[in-house]
């Protein structure tokens, strides 16, 4: 179950990032979830949103973008 | 697990290269009937200066934007795409080190001549520089491909290796013609003349048909760079990457329209002195230009391996 929520991520992320998503995900959730991505679980998934999304802010100028990953993000 | 990645030894190859670069040009003496242009030895050494220092200015922007990417494939070396990128970033140094090796070798000719081992040293260096251009272009087109292949759903390039075919085969034929044009290709006791001193069968086996082969690994790998950053997944990862794949495809176009510059080479004497420079100076600042959009778009790619909030 918690391996296909980490899928699930680390898939959308793949939109944005393409094949620098696994290790954008993996690294935001061993560095701040203090965890191995595979164990993520949903009630992870918010501190993740608000750390992706600071990330992804340092990356792109385009809110729309960082916006549109945060709701997917927390609809998972 | 990512490569531990030091820069310091190319910066330091840069460094000795333009050195002796430097050295070599200003402290070699003059061929005989080389001052077409009349000029004192004051002016002469000027010139030398005009030239060497974009040179190397180039040199070292060159160096810069390769060893960037260098730097971003190996953190992220043990996935698929770094495994390919790797191949790119070895492929550019070595690039680089063509370029650096090919003025070096032509700053030597004063020197070789002196010796009276000029024959002998300009088809040794002459298959130096082929070989440094075979494998770097390999690489190049290796890694290309290779990222091409992670695609999903990879676009078709059947078309576009017809396109590479044709500009080959009619840059081949540029090439051979323009050799034919120059009666010294053979042999020539004048080091002035740009000679292979070697009989055209060898030239053609040897030196036409191996560029022929670079140049359309390089179309290849330009063709390749530019479907998968087009088709790859991500939208940010795609902005980033672009750069880079500009870069590297002109870099690759830039080294073709060299090589085949070098066969005119014996036309452009009857050129004026001004446009000689000028032609040399667009060149150079083409390459520096690609290689500094390789290096743009490495650091915006290591941006996104790094960033964690």
């Amino acid at each position: 179950m918690n391996e296909t929520l980490y899928t699930k991520v680390v898939s959308l992320t793949e939109q944005y990032l393409g094949p620098a998503a696994p290790r954008f995900i993996d690294r935001h959730i061993i560095f701040h979830l203090d965890k191995k991505p595979q164990d993520i679980t949903r009630d992870d998934l918010e501190k993740l949103k608000t750390w992706t999304s600071v990330s992804l802010a340092l990356l792109t100028s385009d809110r729309e973008i960082i916006d549109e990953f945060a709701a997917k993000l927390t609809q998972l | 697990m990512s490569q531990k990645f030091s820069a310091t030894l190319y910066y330091l190859a840069w460094a000795i290269g333009s050195l002796l670069y430097t050295g070599i040009t200003l402290l070699s003496p003059l061929q005989p009937g080389s001052n077409t242009y009349h000029l004192s030895l004051t002016q002469i050494h000027l010139l030398q200066v005009t030239i060497i220092l974009p040179v190397v200015a180039i040199w070292l922007a060159a160096t810069y934007g390769a060893v960037s990417f260098r730097k971003y494939a190996a953190g992220i070396n043990s996935s698929p795409d770094g495994a390919a990128l790797q191949s790119v970033s070895l492929g550019l140094i070595l690039l680089v080190a063509r370029i650096i090796t090919s003025s070096l070798v032509d700053s030597l000719r004063p020197v070789a001549s002196r010796m009276g081992w000029f024959p002998a040293w300009t088809i040794a260096t002459r298959y130096v520089i082929i070989l440094l251009t075979l494998v770097s272009f390999y690489l190049i087109f290796q890694g290309a491909r290779r990222l091409y292949l992670t695609l999903q759903n990879p676009p078709s390039i059947r078309a576009t290796k017809w396109v590479a075919l044709v500009a080959v085969c009619a840059a081949t034929v540029t090439y051979v013609w323009a050799l034919l044009q120059n009666p010294y290709r053979n042999f020539s006791s004048d080091a002035l003349n740009q000679s292979f001193y070697l009989p055209d069968w060898a030239i053609m086996l040897s030196v036409v048909l191996i560029f022929a082969l670079c140049w359309y690994l390089g179309f290849m790998a330009v063709a390749y760079l530019r479907a998968y950053s087009r088709y790859t997944k991500g939208v940010l990862y795609q902005r980033a990457l672009m750069p880079s794949a500009l870069g590297v495809g002109a870099v690759v176009v830039f080294s073709i329209a060299l090589q085949l510059l070098g066969a005119v080479a014996p036309a452009l004497r009857s050129f004026r002195l001004g446009g000689i420079l000028l032609l040399l100076y667009i060149l150079i600042i083409f390459y520096g230009i690609g290689y500094g959009l390789i290096a743009y778009g490495a650091r915006r790619l290591q941006m996104i391996e790094e960033v964690k909030g």
